[in-house]
């Protein structure tokens, strides 16, 4: 299963509407892509639209509180985020969606951190970058995920070699190393 | 005679350190001493971090739920379900600060680092 083929570097909203102009420096566009996030309690289970940045040198899957506190509005929900322990993990089930394909993001060896995301925060804290939610190595090591960058093109994709067509692709690109 | 309460260090030659007090006069003096056996009780007796303080109160409730804002309990039972609508209704409340919660069949983890992507160019306007 193809999750995301061949998709072009690209900012998320929230980046263009806080920093236009860096958003359209060079270097600022990467590996963003769509998802939807549904939660265990959180806005009753609904999904909800999300711009994820796939980030394989993270160790964490981090949910920005500013996207939390956003996506609770649009909804008329009190809750600004779901439920999270005083570190900030976050205590409930989640799924996310991205094209066809639905999973768990995280398990019980592999929690999801709330970070705030404050603009210009000098804080370690912080959630770096202008997207709803970094993806971590531990995301794509939990699907066995395939991530693709194609630096030349300027395009990323990402697969999920559960079908033989890509362990096929899997293998093949391995055993040309 | 006079009392001097103080936290005192002890070298790796068993040496007793302790910090100086300008009213005493310089010289030799007899001293009593008496130990408290816990290794660096000052830390111990305040927790640095307000998830450590919040921590250190839903242990008063092992075994519940634990709702929190700031240093406030506002709720704690068995019922997860009972916690969530609590956690969910502490937004509508005028509370200080953020509705934290918790689960007590998960330990602790501290907050991790962050590591990958960092500020930088991508934090500049």
């Amino acid at each position: 299963m193809i999750l995301v083929r061949g998709k072009q570097f690209s900012v998320a909203s929230y980046h263009q509407e806080i920093s236009p102009q860096h958003a359209q420096s060079e270097l600022a566009a990467g590996l963003v892509l769509e998802v939807q996030l549904d939660f265990q309690d959180w806005l009753a289970g609904e999904r909800v639209n999300a711009e994820a940045f796939l980030d394989p040198g993270a160790d964490y899957t981090l949910i920005s509180r500013r996207w939390a506190s956003q996506q609770a509005h649009l909804a008329g929900a009190p809750q600004l985020a779901p439920s999270c322990d005083p570190e900030g993990r976050v205590l409930e089930g989640i799924n996310i969606s991205v094209g066809g394909w639905r999973a768990p993001l995280g398990d019980p060896e592999r929690d999801v951190w709330l970070f705030d995301q404050e603009y210009g925060a000098e804080d370690a804290g912080s959630l770096p970058g202008y997207e709803d939610l970094l993806l971590g190595r531990d995301f794509i090591s939990q699907h066995g995920l395939l991530v693709v960058i194609d630096g030349e093109g300027q395009s990323f994709s990402l697969l999920a070699p559960i079908d033989e067509e890509n362990r096929g692709k899997r293998n093949a690109v391995l055993s040309s190393l | 005679m006079r009392t001097i309460e103080a936290v005192a260090t002890v070298d790796e030659n068993g040496t007793i350190l302790v910090p100086g007090h300008p009213d005493l006069s310089p010289g030799q003096h007899h001293v009593v001493l008496v130990i408290d056996d816990r290794l660096n009780p000052g830390k111990e007796q305040k927790p640095r971090s307000l998830a450590d303080r919040q921590y250190q109160l839903a242990g008063q409730y092992p075994n519940e739920y634990v709702v929190l804002v700031g240093e406030r309990v506002i709720h704690h039972s068995q019922d997860r379900s009972a916690a969530i609508r609590a956690y969910s209704q502490a937004f509508l409340e005028a509370y200080d600060g953020t509705p934290v919660m918790v689960d007590p069949n998960r330990t602790r983890k501290r907050r991790p680092p962050i590591r990958g992507r960092r500020r930088g160019h991508r934090g500049q306007k």
